[in-house]
């Protein structure tokens, strides 16, 4: 259920890269315009003022304006676009601007910026891994039109390597060992990992924010050998991650179980480990996921083998076919069946073949969307009129004008 | 000290060029060899000394969290507002988001809380205003939830209270029975006001 990236960082398939790509930065920027930075450019003090050299007039003044460079710089790490420059550029402003925020709230909450910024920047470094992105599909200019059909139509694909998903969990588990380990050695593990201790954290902490969760109350009735349980289980919990990993013992069960832990604060005592829930689920193997609930129906495919815009438009969907269902083929390889149908110009449109049903141009694309669980959304958005209306032209535009505009067309005898 | 700055000071400032520095330096070395492992080696190794030894410069974290056994004394800070008839009422920390006004009287000094007084006050104001005439909070549905749950006000509260004139920050100091966690009394005392009409707090009917 969940990959030990340490152990091995090979994947058959780049799409744990993207989707933790696109998770990360979905979530940064969830973060980054729900504070307001207003109200951290005009707080009149910092009560955890450590690191007030940062906060001269003209850094808190632009924290607002910084708020939206940085929100830009997370839409292009989300598409994947320039990632070594994004992530680089993105995490200096969201660094600065975390630490200001810092000195106001000095907590989990904003701690886990920085440690999300680790990683934007572990995909920086290791962006030329991340294939299933905006770069990727750029990249594919480096390829000539031979390589990407052979890409296209061959069974079988490379193998992945996932260098920023291994550094980002080595990350985490140190995070989460450094915590165990300062209460076995800095605090008491004994006198930690008991009812009473745990309780009063419990407690105090209702009363701190004058709040009485029921989960909370439900909690602390129960018998106190539970609840001494529940605190040393968190112990080895947190000490065991990096162990674990390092060893190849089951992972699945350590990470679920530390997600069950933060579950069990959120509800009570409130939401203070949720950015930790988030970045727990990045090593989910979601290629299995995918792979799971995305059809098992193979459909036919046939494009035009001269064009060079089509086969990189192509690029993405074969990297996103992990069950192997769609069946590349030009005109000059598809199935008689296909060829002898009349109406079929295959140098004109790209065609999809499944189901018993033809589809044509924009539609073919549609139902490509359709055959992958992570675009299938796209799929039914797609079926809007005024969508597919936009749709249907602006893919005529590009089919009639590839020549000109799209360096489509290659004369195979430049190809040898 | 270089030209008035602390030892916090230069550390703070070193940490963040010298760790940005050493990133751009890889990301430009990144196709020689072993550069990229050098690079996250470097991180996580520093990453790790931080999180054994409890003490780092951002943005190494440690996420050091609860990492004592709770003592039978627990002090904290609570801050309540008091409206122009001596009636108190637990502050929203929505009005002074992103902050969650936890702990603050162990890193301010007793000078900063008239300043700090005067600005809970201020943003109480602005956004009880903005609860009364159905505003939007601070916090939405769909902003990233706060670090804690915290108390919030509501209309029907809000309609019994006059306008705000003071703040409180109290110190409540909670004692623990032996060897439990059942609470056996709760010491509250005034650690600072901030008003301009110290008698409506004289009448104040203080929280037990």
């Amino acid at each position: 259920m969940f990959r030990n990236y340490v152990r091995n960082p090979k994947l058959d398939s780049p799409l744990n890269i993207a989707l933790v790509r696109i998770v990360l930065g979905l979530y940064l920027i969830w973060k980054v315009v729900s504070i307001n930075w207003n109200a951290v450019g005009e707080w009149p003090l910092f009560p955890y003022g450590y690191y007030e050299i940062f906060a001269f007039d003209i850094g808190l003044a632009s924290l607002p304006y910084l708020q939206w460079i940085v929100v830009i710089g997370l839409v292009c790490f989300v598409l994947g676009y320039r990632l070594r420059l994004t992530s680089f550029l993105t995490s200096i402003i969201l660094t600065y601007m975390s630490i200001i925020l810092m000195m106001i709230q000095w907590s989990g909450n904003t701690e886990a910026i920085f440690m999300s910024v680790f990683i934007m920047l572990f995909y920086g470094l290791y962006s030329e891994q991340d294939v299933l992105s905006a770069d990727g599909v750029r990249r594919t200019r480096n390829r000539d039109l031979n390589e990407l059909n052979s890409f296209l139509t061959t069974r079988n694909l490379p193998s992945y390597r996932a260098d920023m998903l291994r550094s980002a969990l080595l990350l985490i588990a140190i995070l989460y060992f450094g915590s165990g380990f300062a209460k076995i050695v800095h605090g008491n593990p004994i006198e930690w990992a008991t009812a009473t201790s745990l309780g009063r954290h419990i407690r105090s902490s209702h009363y701190r924010l004058g709040i009485e969760p029921v989960a909370g109350q439900l909690l602390l009735d129960m018998p106190d050998i539970l609840i001494a349980l529940g605190a040393l289980t968190t112990l080895i919990l947190e000490v065991g991650l990096l162990i674990v990993l390092i060893f190849g013992l089951p992972l699945t069960i350590v990470v679920l179980g530390l997600i069950g832990f933060h579950v069990g604060v959120y509800a009570t005592q409130g939401p203070i480990f949720l950015d930790m829930i988030i970045v727990l689920l990045f090593f989910m193997s979601w290629d299995k996921i995918h792979s799971y609930i995305s059809t098992g129906k193979s459909i036919d495919l046939v494009y035009d083998e001269h064009c060079y815009f089509c086969a990189r438009s192509l690029y993405a969907f074969k990297l996103l076919d992990l069950n192997k269902t769609v069946n590349f083929y030009t005109q000059y390889n598809t199935p008689a069946e296909y060829r002898e149908r009349e109406n079929v110009n295959f140098d004109d449109e790209m065609y999809v073949f499944a189901d018993g049903n033809v589809y044509r141009g924009y539609h073919a694309f549609r139902r490509l969307f359709k055959q992958f669980a992570v675009t299938a959304p796209l799929s039914w958005f797609m079926t809007f009129p005024p969508v597919a209306a936009v749709g249907k032209r602006i893919y005529t535009y590009i089919a009639k004008n590839r020549d000109r505009h799209f360096v489509c067309s290659y004369d195979p005898s430049e190809q040898s | 000290m270089i030209a008035g700055l602390t030892a916090i000071d230069i550390i703070a400032i070193s940490s963040f060029i010298g760790f940005f520095s050493f990133t751009a330096l890889a990301f430009k070395l990144r196709n020689r060899s072993n550069t990229k492992e050098v690079y996250v080696g470097t991180v996580l190794s520093v990453l790790l000394i931080v999180n054994l030894v409890g003490l780092g410069a951002l943005p190494f974290i440690d996420y050091h969290k609860y990492t004592y056994p709770a003592e039978q004394e627990n002090t904290y800070q609570e801050v309540y507002l008091v409206d122009s008839n001596g009636k108190e009422l637990r502050y929203d920390t929505r009005a002074v988001h992103p902050n969650s006004i936890g702990q603050l009287h162990y890193h301010l000094s007793a000078d900063n809380y008239d300043e700090a007084g005067e600005f809970f006050l201020e943003q109480a104001q602005e956004h009880r205003s903005e609860l009364m005439t159905g505003g939007p909070p601070e916090t939405s549905w769909w902003t990233f939830p706060l670090p804690s749950r915290n108390y919030e006000w509501n209309v029907n509260e809000l309609n019994e209270y006059d306008d705000f004139v003071a703040v409180i920050f109290y110190e409540v100091t909670m004692y623990y029975e032996n060897n439990s966690h059942e609470v056996q009394h709760l010491d509250r005392e005034i650690y600072h006001v901030t008003t301009e009409d110290p008698s409506v707090v004289s009448e104040v009917n203080h929280v037990s």
